[in-house]
């Protein structure tokens, strides 16, 4: 039996229907505090209604969503103030503390925004906007934190740099992330663990764990399998 | 750059007032209406000149002022904080939307009799009647605004616990301040309208009695010159909203 504090979400049976479609019929699974969680599957299948009902946008049907901790998301799209600066942008509401300001200089640095701390969101490129946002999460007090997509919307050299600078960052800050993505090789990159989930109603049809030690030839070839078999999962 | 720029736009705003002027001095002096009832570019200038030397033309302007400035505070500190109520909370109003589109288009002129009677001669007409000239269309665009506000920024400000000021001064307030200096702007010009056809009526001082008063002792010279200082006192008051919006970093939606 797992003790309760080490369970950051768990879903029990959850069901969810809009009308008459139904989305999810017994949704069952737990994510352990600290855990890296990729969430991987078809478009519709329900990725975005998982972060909702986490965050508390969806209420579940029926079962029950636990989630222990306090939640922040990043977005697919841009959610910066137009109108606030970059550093306001990041030391907002709650992030304002005295403690944070330490904080953030120190992720302006690494993430090598400090040229940009005095621009306005529509004055940055797409990915600086995205490293913007990431950063604002990254300021503030938080146990749990849903990325939605959130590099989709880059291209592919912007993607790889702000992944890598993510999880540099997220290696010194024990947190819960889940991360929805339609991107298998980010999951596999970025994550400890891959839910697979599949179209109508949906459920987990896989949960893969990852040890990070893919290393050398045989490495390779393991992560090229374990791509494609959950390629095949997903096509099927 | 921006000199010749300026002088580009004095020539050219001075020629188009120069051919209006030009028309006007041909059709008096071909005396196509009688010098009374059409009076001649001259003439206007001289009877300016002793206009702006007398203490009632700025006691008049005072007045008309200082009721739409009443008039127009009053609805910014009703309609605004209404409006975005409304529009946070009342997710379909559309009945509320109704009522409120109902009396924006009963023309505001229409409540003079009854602004005389509940109020009688003087300011409170006036002002009751720029009331309701602006209050109407200003909360409209006002609810419209915020739900035009997307949704993630308030998510972010529930994950980020925004106080209730932090709420309404970073999150509301710039998000929607354009689309609201804009139709200030708006129900700013409806209400100099209004205020002077209320003023015709509903009391004894003000631009609009002054151009009354004036066609009663048949001095339509000085009725124009009223008729000019409006105008350009409506063109300087626009200018402070278009100064205001050139100041405001509204909601540029980042794509």
């Amino acid at each position: 039996m797992q003790n309760s504090s080490d369970i950051s979400v768990k879903f029990e049976n959850v069901h969810l229907s809009f009308d008459d479609f139904v989305l999810f019929q017994e949704l069952n699974f737990t994510i352990k505090k600290k855990e890296f969680v990729s969430i991987v599957g078809p478009s519709g299948c329900g990725k975005t209604s998982i972060l909702n009902l986490i965050a508390g946008y969806l209420a579940p049907s029926e079962g029950a969503v636990t989630v222990n901790g306090n939640i922040r998301t990043v977005f697919q799209n841009s959610s910066l103030f137009p109108w606030l600066s970059v550093r306001e942008n990041i030391l907002i509401g709650k992030n304002k503390t005295k403690g944070n300001t330490e904080v953030y200089k120190y992720l302006l640095h690494k993430l090598k925004l400090e040229p940009f701390e005095n621009f306005y969101p529509n004055q940055l490129s797409g990915g600086m906007r995205q490293k913007v946002e990431l950063m604002r999460i990254l300021v503030g007090e938080t146990d749990i934190i849903l990325l939605d997509e959130p590099f989709s919307a880059l291209d592919y050299i912007n993607r790889i740099t702000i992944r890598n600078d993510f999880v540099n960052a997220m290696k010194e800050l024990d947190k819960t992330i889940i991360l929805i993505t339609h991107d298998i090789d980010e999951a596999i990159e970025m994550s400890q663990r891959i839910c697979v989930l599949n179209k109508k109603p949906t459920t987990i049809i896989d949960d893969i764990g990852l040890n990070k030690s893919y290393s050398g030839e045989a490495g390779q070839q393991q992560l090229h399998d374990l791509k494609y078999s959950i390629i095949s999962k997903l096509t099927t | 750059m921006k000199v010749i720029l300026f002088f580009k736009l004095l020539f050219y705003r001075s020629a188009l007032f120069g051919i209006l002027i030009s028309v006007w001095w041909i059709i008096s002096y071909m005396k196509v209406f009688p010098e009374y009832a059409f009076p001649s570019p001259n003439n206007i200038w001289l009877s300016f000149v002793k206009l702006v030397n007398s203490f009632r033309f700025y006691s008049d302007i005072m007045y008309s002022l200082y009721r739409i400035l009443f008039g127009f505070l009053v609805t910014i500190f009703t309609a605004i904080p209404l409006g975005v109520l409304i529009g946070l909370y009342l997710r379909s109003s559309k009945s509320l939307i109704t009522v409120f589109n109902f009396f924006r288009f009963i023309s505001p002129l229409a409540w003079i009799p009854f602004a005389i009677l509940w109020f009688q001669i003087g300011d409170k007409p006036a002002i009751f009647i720029i009331i309701m000239a602006s209050f109407f269309p200003l909360i409209i665009s006002v609810i419209a605004a915020v739900r035009n506000i997307p949704e993630s920024f308030f998510r972010v400000a529930k994950e980020y616990q925004f106080s209730k000021r932090d709420m309404f001064m970073k999150l509301i307030l710039p998000a929607i301040n354009r689309e609201l200096i804009t139709s200030l702007r708006i129900c700013f010009g409806i209400s100099w309208v209004v205020i002077i056809a209320a003023e015709m009526v509903g009391s004894q001082d003000g631009l609009g009695y002054a151009i009354w008063d004036a066609r009663n002792g048949l001095k339509l010279d000085v009725a124009v010159c009223y008729i000019i200082t409006i105008g350009v006192l409506g063109i300087l008051l626009d200018n402070i909203f278009q100064y205001c919006l050139t100041k405001t970093r509204g909601n540029v939606y980042a794509k």
